[in-house]
This record gives structure tokens, sequence and C-alpha cells, in this order.
């Protein structure tokens, strides 16, 4: 429980991460509320990949403290995490390419061995795509396919909390909003949702809170209205991301 | 003509053997990332666990489920005493390659000094060859066909059918997915050593069955037609390994047939450059390793 009395789905205070020697993220310390989405925005190379990998447990933090649903879980491995309700679906590699559609689904459940039918079948549902594509190889699949797998795959897991590292990347607009419209309905059933955006609008539009990352630095944090009304760091931030993704 | 059909008998006795041998190589590199340089000396630990086994008067089958269990708990241990550390830690090839062949060293000078250096040889009965369709087999050479398929069948129902195989397929595919994905990957892959290591050892016992006498280098020298089997499949493949091991088992034995035996080894390498050549990831592989059946 917090000051204000609602239990926040992740709390990461002080997060220093890095790899080998270098330190990419510096001191980050943020609040996730359950059944919200929060945005982390930022230029390439600002950390937000090495920081969902810092909250999934796959890079241990050099300091500072991690707590998922109020429950102490710094240094905690990451399979452990996921059997403690908490999804991951990272940036790149994130389907398993060789296995197909259904097996990937299948290990989505390692979690969770009698119940997971009525998971599939809920994926399904949400992925109507999926359930026609079940028997291919993951490796064929387009590029929005794949994304579509990849959420699959993690909510199999029945997370409470789901990170998410660029969902869009690569996707044509139309499939873009596509996601978007997937990621609000995964709020609207109660979960959590952590995602790395490029597209500052869509982050914008459709976030509860957005986190701005700028050299592994929080920059802002706030509502996406408040970024928005915010002049200068939105020039000076969004400018900067609309040229790197168009260049 | 019955000259080329007994080869090719042969060969594919051989080819099992190569099969069980280079699948256990090829599923432990593909889960840890480790080419283990002392996985012959797993097929050499099976044939003496038989051995001890028939001293003490038990029988063969006996003996091949005692070689196969000391073969499992060798490799568990090899991974989870010395390796896993190396693999955390990240280690480049060249270390894990060291340390595997530091280990075969240690393993077969310590099979030596307990079992002494001179060549031994199982007990097995009833060598009588019979005529199955075009080839001559003996009743040996029958039961390591027949195991080895068996043993074959095992591994692949394992790892289509189970959450295991499932898991060990992700790990070899994408190891931090697997983690996300809630697989408990530290504990497959042990597994994986251990199962693989029982495997190899079976191998051994069979192997250690077709010859006539055998010693503290069995397995070693059992290595290079395992590797060229491996790797010609496209390592981290099963089927890549099976399809391998034929090619290997078969045209070694009727090259050797008619030229000498000793060019075995030479013709298994010719293979193996000629296959790279033509496909440099192995005949099986899309892009990059990756354990599928
Ligand atoms: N495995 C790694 N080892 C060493 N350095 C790394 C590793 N991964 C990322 N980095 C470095 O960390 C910094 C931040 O990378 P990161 O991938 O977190 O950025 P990002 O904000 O996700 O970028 P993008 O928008 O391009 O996805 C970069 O300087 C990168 O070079
Ligand atoms: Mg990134």
């Amino acid at each position: 429980m917090t000051e204000t009395g609602v239990e926040l789905a992740m709390h990461a205070r002080s997060l220093v991460l890095g790899y080998g020697d270098s330190r990419i993220i510096h001191e980050v310390t943020l609040r996730a509320e359950p059944a919200s989405i929060t945005a982390i925005l930022g230029p390439n190379g600002s950390g937000k990949s090495t920081l969902m990998k810092g909250l999934c447990g796959l890079l241990p933090p050099v300091s500072g403290r991690l707590e998922l649903f109020g429950k102490d879980v710094t240094g905690w491995e990451t399979s452990k995490l996921v059997r403690n309700s908490l999804g991951y679906v990272p940036q790149v590699k994130n389907v398993f390419s060789s296995l197909t559609v259904r097996e990937n689904l299948d290990l989505g459940a390692a979690t969770c061995r009698p119940l997971c039918h009525e998971r599939m079948e809920r994926v399904f549902e949400l992925f109507p795509d999926l359930h026609v594509a079940q028997k291919k190889t993951a490796r064929v699949l387009s590029g929005g396919q794949r994304n579509m797998l990849a959420l699959g795959r993690a909510l199999m897991t029945e997370p409470r909390l789901l990170l998410v590292d660029e969902p869009t990347a690569g996707l044509s607009p139309k499939y873009a909003e596509a996601v978007w419209d997937h990621l609000i309905r995964i709020r609207e059933s109660g979960l959590g949702v952590i995602v790395v955006e490029q597209n500052v609008e869509a982050a914008l539009e459709n976030a509860d809170a957005v986190y701005l990352l700028v050299s592994g630095s929080v920059a802002f944090e706030g509502s996406g209205s408040d970024l928005a009304s915010d002049v200068n760091l939105a020039n000076s931030f969004l400018g900067g991301v609309d040229r790197k993704t168009n260049g | 003509m019955s000259t080329l059909t007994d080869a090719i008998g042969y060969g594919l006795v051989s080819a099992i053997l190569i099969a069980l041998s280079a699948s256990a190589f090829s599923l432990q590199y593909s889960v840890s990332g480790v080419p283990n340089f002392a996985h012959g000396d797993l097929l050499t630990i099976g044939a003496y666990g038989a051995l001890v086994a028939q001293r003490m008067g038990l029988n063969l089958a006996a003996g091949a489920a005692i070689g196969g269990i000391s073969g499992g708990i060798f490799g568990w241990l090899m991974y989870r005493v010395v390796l896993r550390t190396f693999v955390r830690r990240g280690a480049r090839l060249v270390f894990t390659v060291a340390v595997t062949a530091g280990i075969a060293l240690i393993l077969e000078n310590s099979i030596g000094l307990i079992f002494g250096n001179s060549n031994v040889n199982l007990v097995v009965a009833n060598q009588v060859a019979r005529h199955i369709g075009p080839f001559l087999w003996t009743n040996t050479q029958l039961v390591i066909l027949i195991g080895g398929a068996v043993l074959l069948g095992a591994l692949y129902f394992i790892l289509l059918r189970t959450d295991f195989g499932r898991a060990i397929r992700a790990i070899s595919d994408n190891p931090d997915l697997a983690r996300a994905s809630g697989v408990r990957v530290e504990r497959t892959v042990q597994m994986t050593w251990l199962m693989c290591g029982a495997l190899a050892a079976l191998a051994g016992v069979a192997l250690a069955m077709s010859e006539p006498n055998f010693g503290i280098y069995l397995g070693s020298d059992f290595l290079l037609v395992t590797f060229a089997a491996a790797i010609i499949g496209g390592i981290g493949k099963v089927n890549g390994a099976v399809i391998g091991a034929l090619i290997i088992g078969v045209v070694t034995e009727v090259s050797g047939s008619y030229l000498s035996a000793g060019f075995k080894q030479v013709c298994a390498i010719t293979i193996l450059v000629i296959v790279l050549l033509v496909r440099p990831n192995g005949l099986l592989n899309i892009q990059r390793a990756g354990a599928e059946a």
C-alpha cells in the first residue's frame, strides 16, 4: 500500500542498471498503477529497453529496489517474477521463431498446467488471427502477426502487469492502431501495462501516465496531457523523436 | 553385391550409434552453447559402467542401465560443477572448448587408473549372423538397431510432446524469452545434461558391445564421427543429427569395406568438409542453431 492507499502494480525505486561497468539507467524511480497504461518515451538509446529488462529481472539491478504488487522482488529471477504475475514482451526476438504458434502459446502456459485451455481460448478470442495460424512456424509470420503472437504468448502467463517493449515498431499505422486497441482492451480487463512507445502521439493519446527517459534518467513524469502542454519539453523531445523515427 | 549390402547393413548399425551420440552432443550444445569435448568420455563411462555390472555378475541389460545412469550422473556433474560457471559468465567458445577438453583428459586418465590401460571387453552372447531382407546382421547388431531406434523414438517423443522437451526447444531458440515464459531455464539445462549424458552412455554401451574389445579411448575415438554428424545436420537439431549419422555411418562403412578400415575417419572428415562448403550451416539450418526435432 502506498500513501494514497492504492497498491501499485510496480514500484521501482532509484533503480540503477547497466551492462558490465557501464551504467545505463541512473536512479530511475517509476510507479505503475494497476488497470492503467504507463508509457515510457524517449529517444533511441536513452535506455528504455534496458529499463524494461531491469523491471522484468533479466538485468539484475546494480542498486535500487523493485516492488511488484507491494512485494519486494529485487533481484528475483525472471521466471520467478513471471510465475508471480509479471508478463514481458521484449522489443526484438519476441517470439520463439522455430516453434509453432500453438507451441509459443503453450510455452507461455508453462506456469499453469491444468487451466491453460481457458487461457488459450481467451487469447484466441483476443487475436483470432492466431487461431487460424496455430500450426504455422512463428518464423513465417508477418511482422504484425508476430507482434500479436508476442503479446498473446505473454498473456498466457496470466500476468497482472504486462511489460511491452515497442509493440508497434515497424508496423503500418493501421496495425499499430490495432495493437493499441489490444493494449486498451487488456487494460480494460484489469491488467496494468507498461509500454515503451516511439510513437509519441499514440502514447500521449492512450496512456494514463507517461515517463520521458533521456540518457537514462527520468526527464518528465506525469499525464499525457501534461507532457503535451509542456511546450518546451514537448518541442525539444517530440521534435527529437520525429527526426529519429523519420530519418 | 553382397559385400555392398553387408556394408550398408553395418553402416546402419554405425549410423544408429552415431545418431544417439550426435543427438546428445547436439542437444547439450543447443541449450548451453557448450561444445562438449568430453562428450566421448560419457560414452566410455557408459561402457565401463556396463563392464563393472558384468563383473558383478549382472546381465547386459542391467549393465546398460547402470552404464546409462553413470553417464547421466557424470553429464550432469560436468555441467553443474564446472561448466555452469562459464556459461553464466558468458565465456567465449575457446574457453569452454579448453575446459571440456581438460575434463576429457582427467576422465580418461582416471578411468585408466581405475581399470588399467589394457583393453577389456563386454561378454556378448550369441554372435550368429542372420539375413534380414538384404542385410546380414548378428543378434547383437539387431539388438543395437532396435534398442537404438527405440531410444531415438523416445527422444523425439520427449522433445515434441512433453513440457520438458518444449522447454528444451524454447531455451535453444531464445533463452531470455524462455525465462519470460516462466520456463525454469537452469533446471531444464541441468536435466538436459543429465538426459544426454545417459543417452551418450547408452550409445557407449552399444559401441562396446559391437567391438571385440575396447579401452579408455573408446568414446574419444568416436568423437570425430559424432562431431561430423552433428555439424553436417546443422548443430542443435536432432533431425539433423540423425540425417548426418545416416550419411556418415553408411558412407564410412561402405568406403571402409572397399578401402581400408583406417579410412573411416578420413572419410567422415571429407564428407564434413564437402557439406560445409556447400551449406556452411549444415544441411538443415535455416539461420542459426535452435533445437528442432
Ligand atoms: N547487451 C548490451 N550490452 C552493452 N550495452 C548495451 C546492451 N544493450 C544496450 N546497450 C547500450 O545501452 C544503451 C541503451 O540501450 P537501450 O536498448 O536500452 O535503448 P532504447 O532506449 O531501448 O533504444 P531504442 O529506442 O533504439 O530501442 C545504448 O547505449 C546501448 O548501446
Ligand atoms: Mg529499445
